[in-house]
């Protein structure tokens, strides 16, 4: 299973920024940052200027920018080749149709998904036609967008209003999000099994999950680890995001991910480990990285 | 950050150097750092020039990172002032903002916006931009792009900064900042921040690095004229007189010579009131070194223009 953090960026961010624990969960080897703006707010391309931002700080770690559809999705399109190329093809686009019809969210997907395909295209849609009836002396029947992104796929996953019959529509991931439990995750998978079969595979099945926190920046890595594998056992969790609680000093942030790195990534990589490796990292590990 | 048939590169390879490009520009001691913005063009010309300055803001700690224009009336007016807000939150008040209207038909034909409605757009942009600051928290210096008398009353009525292009003769740049001043001094504001951009190229003073240098920037400045620029109605390519007769222009309002000379024609504008020169040392297709051409006006041009 693959482990990252989600990074707050909006009114509500950290006050040292998103950087230092960006660089602390590359330096740990965690796969993923996510970084998202105040979800409440109207500001949906935060997550990709953010990703801009830290890419030119960090240069491995994978980077997801949440980013709510509304706006032209030509203009998501372009902001999104723009980070992928300046972090040389680590950016994860995720559309988040939070706020908005059903039906925003899939058109946005499948405009955002032309135009970072190497060809011209053309869209008569509910909410865009692109391009637009022209004008000007020689107007184009259709549009390049560019530049392209790094990634020749770029990938793109899907969460909030209407992200499940979408990712299903265009064969996309969909995150599981926060309030989505586990059974009902569950549910979904089937039931996108039922409809994709084995090109479902190629699917990956990310989640948002909130890590608990005792005082500081304690929790208990034996518990949550349990929780993950069972989820992966359950529905195929295989990436988690987990949302660090508010209330945590930068100090803590920073311990917060060193602890994920030792002590929890370490039993995700495989179905199970000797329990007697399991004792000695408990031992040698959780006392040096206690709280 | 463009690959152009005269000099094909990676797009990531040129983002890659662009962090390299900010953080020399740091070193050297340069004010700031400016990015254009197209769009659909086969090249990959920037088009999310936001974007691009967060990425050099975050390569950097000191230096400043502005558009040189943003093409405010193709985007989402309360969408671009929370990136605005964010990047600033990020990078500190390190940012300007120079907006623009933009010409290009495919344009604004790709985002579905007219073109008809581009000044009052950008009108209602500038407004809610301004009123939002006023309110919460600083924004950055605004600039106004372009020199028709609209650009101008636009600017000066609201007490905003002007970005004006590289084309103006000095006859022209001292009526454009005498008609900017007349629109202050109605509206009963300050002025801005006044920047202006130049082709600046460095040469040992020969007549055989003078000759190097106009035709490199006529070159760099002849696919862009030729195939976007309407001149009285065609393209510059169909029109290859007035497309010469434009390029003319690029090339005899360079910053071309010894850096003391340079120093000179700069020294002109800031008696003239420009506040900030937005020095074009590198274009993806000129074939010449930037970087050093960079190193030579910071050593040379520099210390003769700014106190630091």
């Amino acid at each position: 299973m693959r482990l990252g953090v989600v990074v707050p960026i909006g009114r509500a961010g950290w006050p040292e920024g998103p950087v230092p624990v960006c660089r602390e969960a590359e330096d740990g080897g965690l796969d993923m940052v996510w970084l998202q703006g105040d979800l409440e707010g109207d500001s949906p391309a935060e997550g990709l200027s953010a990703c801009a931002y830290v890419a030119a700080c960090t240069s491995t770690i994978r980077l997801a920018a949440r980013a709510g559809v509304g706006p032209h999705p030509v203009l998501i399109a372009e902001q999104a080749a723009v980070v992928d190329n300046v972090s040389n093809g680590r950016l994860h686009l995720v559309l988040d149709g939070s706020n908005h019809a059903d039906d925003v969210l899939a058109e946005t997907a499948e405009v955002v998904l032309a135009a970072t395909a190497p060809r011209p295209f053309h869209h008569r849609g509910a909410h865009w036609v692109i391009p637009a009836d022209g004008h000007g002396a020689e107007p184009e029947a259709k549009l390049a967008v560019t530049p392209k992104p790094a990634q020749p796929e770029l990938p793109i996953w899907l969460i909030g209003a209407g992200s499940v019959e979408a990712g299903r529509r265009f064969g996309l991931s969909h995150v599981v999000a926060e309030d989505v439990l586990s059974p009902d995750a569950a549910q979904i998978w089937t039931r996108t099994e039922e409809l994709l079969g084995l090109a479902t595979r190629r699917l990956r099945r990310p989640a948002v999950r909130e890590l608990r926190c005792s005082a500081g920046a304690g929790f208990d890595t034996g518990e949550l680890t349990t929780m993950l594998r069972a989820e992966a056992d359950t529905w195929g969790l295989d990436l988690v995001l987990l949302h660090m609680p508010a209330g945590l000093d930068a100090e803590s942030r920073l311990h917060v991910v060193r602890r994920l790195a030792s002590l929890v990534r370490p039993h995700l990589q495989m179905q199970e480990l000797p329990e007697a490796i399991r004792s000695y990292w408990q031992r040698e590990l959780g006392a040096e990285l206690s709280e | 950050m463009r690959s152009t048939a005269r000099r094909p590169a990676p797009h990531a390879g040129l983002y890659r150097r662009l962090r390299e490009d900010a953080r020399l520009a740091e070193t050297l001691g340069f004010h700031s750092l400016w990015f254009a913005e197209h769009h659909f063009w086969y090249d990959g010309w920037c088009p999310a020039p936001l974007t691009a300055a967060a990425y050099a803001l975050g390569a950097t700690s000191e230096l400043r990172v502005g558009t040189g224009v943003h093409l405010l009336p193709l985007w989402d007016v309360a969408t671009e002032r929370s990136v605005i807000d964010t990047v600033i939150r990020l990078a500190g008040e390190r940012l300007e903002l120079g907006v623009g209207l933009g010409y290009r038909d495919d344009e604004y034909n790709g985002l579905a916006v007219l073109r008809g409605r581009r000044g009052r757009l950008m009108d209602a942009a500038l407004d809610e931009l301004v009123e939002h600051w006023s309110h919460e928290g600083s924004g950055p210096p605004i600039m106004v792009g372009g020199f028709s008398e609209a650009a101008i009353r636009r600017a000066g009525t609201r007490g905003l900064g002007i970005f004006l292009p590289f084309s103006l003769s000095s006859q022209k740049l001292r009526t454009t900042l005498d008609a900017y001043r007349e629109q202050l001094a109605v509206a009963g504001r300050s002025p801005g921040r006044i920047a202006m951009l130049k082709y600046a190229w460095a040469t040992d003073g020969s007549s055989c690095e003078l000759e190097l240098a106009q035709r490199a920037i006529a070159a760099s400045a002849r696919e862009y004229s030729g195939a976007w620029f309407p001149l009285r109605g065609r393209l510059g390519f169909n029109a290859p007189e007035l497309l010469e007769k434009q390029l003319r222009l690029a090339v005899d309002n360079a910053f071309i010579g010894e850096p003391q000379h340079i120093a000179e024609q700069i020294a002109e504008l800031d008696a003239a009131g420009v506040d900030v020169v937005v020095l074009q040392v590198t274009r993806d297709d000129l074939a010449l070194d930037h970087r050093r051409n960079m190193e030579i006006l910071a050593e040379g041009a520099l210390p003769a223009v700014q106190p630091r």
